[in-house]
């Protein structure tokens, strides 16, 4: 369904050979993404926008567009990054790296605050959370 | 009354005992501040006047008693208006939240509760804090206090600018990629980012779960250290929290080493900026600190890895607002998904619809090994960047912004430079680590912020510095 975004890659890595932290540079190079730069295809977005249950407008959806072809050029930055077969991708990425367990029991909590849980829903019934049908 | 809109924590915890003032006048005296300043600047989106009033009575009661009372007990603060208080409504800045009601106190408001604090209303701030200068709130844009052309920074802005405008004596904000760090450099208070762990995130309305962190927002260190000791700690209904091995430090500053970054102070930073963070350093160096040059090398990656990484968490923790379980619900349509399309659709501003876009796109099948697990990668990168430093030195010096508050406006509609500006903040929330963020002089009207950065859990380590800077700066 997506092709890979493949011809921005080189302009993008050669403006990389200088600082990231040289942000007076950067404008400029943004100013020439937003022109010099294909843009990320308009279906694309609308396939990213209905993965994401989002409904955009005509005009966000051309914002979009350009919006997050800048953004993802921006990234390509990350491939200059060192790759290394010991950096695996653990399940915790950050210092918190004990698991965190309680006895399997129930917590008594107030009625008060399931009462308040579903008083924040905007449609209920008798207690319940009303849903449209699915099918 | 304006005298006791400039006493610290410790100064109220003094006057509260010596019978000078009570909780209830001192609580006044910010209300009716709020009331004069905040229409030109902006801080609040809420103020919680009835509850401030009925906290404070209770203060007055158990500080009459003459029994000990805690030190944050009848001290008015305001909250960051994504963090939860009972009762009260919890917009995250979002107009998808405009009129929810928080069902429940979280973590931090139960331990700030327990000491009696007095709050007086709830903050601005980007939409799910998703920002640099708070011009993402879906309500309003904070100024900065010192320059009302400015902004606050962001997202916490309305937290730092109650600080800097006297509306508070602390604040509670939080911090994801800078978010308590930039607006307190922004707006000339103190900001503590936590390790991540140390406090209780159970309450927060969640952005990006592996780095945002609840911490204080205050006019000196010693108002931080306060603060962050009565809401740090280990909490059942926070699985990531951690009783923290902190430890007591002492030191003399004639042993500490110092370390500077060097790809901190390449080009990109405003020289003004510049002079007087060196000129900070220069004063530690007076004293005896020793100076050590160290690398990060992997610091040209970190904003680059960080809006990957936040986004995508953004996009998962957002799918949450529905319109089925709270906040905004646009009926009406055929099925349920055209309620998720329109309520969401119509609920988020361009900011957070950006992000779970670019969350989205990184997460999807064909692109996780590209972006996510690419950005993943480079996250361990700088976690061992830090490690390596904190070998050879205790402390880490840098600015925290490139230049001071910039104009309300001025990059509002560009949203890469908007990103830009967290270039020395992200790395320090990849690798999980404490830092702060100290006043130590002014461009102009302008307050310039110190970043001290921290090994993990090393809080008092970095504030013990942080005092001491602050009096040498005085």
């Amino acid at each position: 369904m997506f092709g890979l975004r493949g011809g921005s890659v080189g302009v993008s890595q050669q403006s990389y050979n200088k600082s990231i932290i040289n942000i007076c540079q950067f404008f400029s190079w943004f100013a020439n993404f937003a022109t010099i730069y294909s843009m990320l295809p308009k279906e694309e977005i609308i396939h990213i926008a209905k993965l994401a249950r989002l409904e955009l407008t005509e005009q966000e959806i051309e914002k979009m567009q350009k919006d997050l072809s800048a953004i993802l050029d921006y990234f390509h930055v990350l491939k200059k990054a060192k790759s290394d077969p010991n950096l695996r991708i653990t399940s915790e990425s950050t210092n918190v790296s004990s698991n965190a367990t309680r006895k399997d029991l129930v917590v008594e909590r107030p009625a008060s605050l399931a009462n308040n849980l579903v008083q924040a829903a905007p449609d209920k019934k008798d207690g319940y959370v009303k849903v449209k049908a699915i099918l | 009354m304006e005298d006791l809109l400039n006493l610290t924590i410790a100064q109220l915890h003094q006057g509260f005992k010596d019978k000078k003032f009570i909780s209830t006048e001192a609580t006044r005296a910010y209300l009716d501040q709020i009331k004069k300043t905040d229409e030109k600047i902006g801080a609040y989106l809420t103020v919680t006047e009835e509850l401030a009033l009925k906290q404070a009575k209770k203060a007055d009661e158990i500080i009459s008693s003459g029994k000990d009372f805690p030190m944050l007990c009848g001290v008015p603060c305001s909250i960051k208006d994504l963090i939860l208080v009972e009762g009260e409504k919890c917009t995250a800045g979002s107009k998808i939240l405009e009129n929810y009601v928080a069902p429940y106190d979280a973590t931090v408001i139960t331990k700030l509760k327990a000491q009696g604090a007095v709050i007086l209303g709830k903050t601005n701030l980007d939409e799910f804090a998703m920002g640099a200068s708070t011009e993402n709130s879906a309500f309003k844009v904070t100024k900065n206090p010192h320059d009302l052309t400015k902004v606050a920074g962001g997202s916490s802005g309305g937290s730092a600018a109650a600080v800097a405008a006297k509306q508070a004596v602390y604040s509670l904000g939080s911090d994801t990629g800078g978010s308590i760090r930039l607006p307190a450099s922004f707006c000339g208070v103190v900001g503590l980012n936590p390790t991540y762990g140390a406090v209780s995130r159970y309450g927060a309305i969640a952005f990006a779960s592996s780095l945002d962190q609840i911490g204080p927002l205050a006019k000196n260190i010693e108002d931080a250290k306060i603060i962050f000791e009565a809401i740090k700690g280990r909490d059942p209904l926070d699985a990531t929290s951690v009783e923290a091995p902190i430890s007591n430090f002492k030191f003399q500053i004639s042993n500490l080493r110092i370390g500077i970054p060097k790809e901190y102070f390449k080009k990109g930073i405003d020289p003004e900026v510049e002079k007087i963070i060196k000129n900070a350093i220069a004063k530690a160096k007076e004293q005896g600190a020793k100076i050590v040059e160290i690398s990060l090398p992997n610091t040209e990656y970190a904003v680059a890895c960080y809006y990957i990484i936040a986004p995508c968490e953004a996009s998962a923790n957002l799918a949450r607002f529905d319109g089925i379980k709270y906040g905004k619900s646009v009926q009406g349509g055929n099925n349920l998904l055209d309620v998720y399309l329109k309520s969401r659709g119509q609920g988020f501003g361009a900011e957070p619809k950006r992000r779970i876009m670019i969350g989205t796109y990184a997460l999807s099948s064909g692109y996780y090994d590209a972006y996510y697990k690419k950005a993943q990668e480079v996250r361990k990168l700088l976690q061992q960047d830090f490690r390596e430093a904190f070998k050879k030195v205790d402390v880490i010096f840098s600015p925290v912004s490139p230049f001071t508050a910039f104009g309300v406006g001025e990059k509002a509609d560009d949203p890469l430079a908007m990103y830009l500006v967290d270039v020395y903040t992200v790395a320090v929330k990849l690798a999980g680590i404490p830092a702060l963020s100290l006043p130590v002089g002014k461009v102009g009207k302008l307050p310039v912020g110190l970043q001290i950065i921290g090994n993990y859990f090393e809080e008092n380590k970095i504030l013990g510095v942080g005092e001491a800077m602050e009096k040498m700066i005085q």
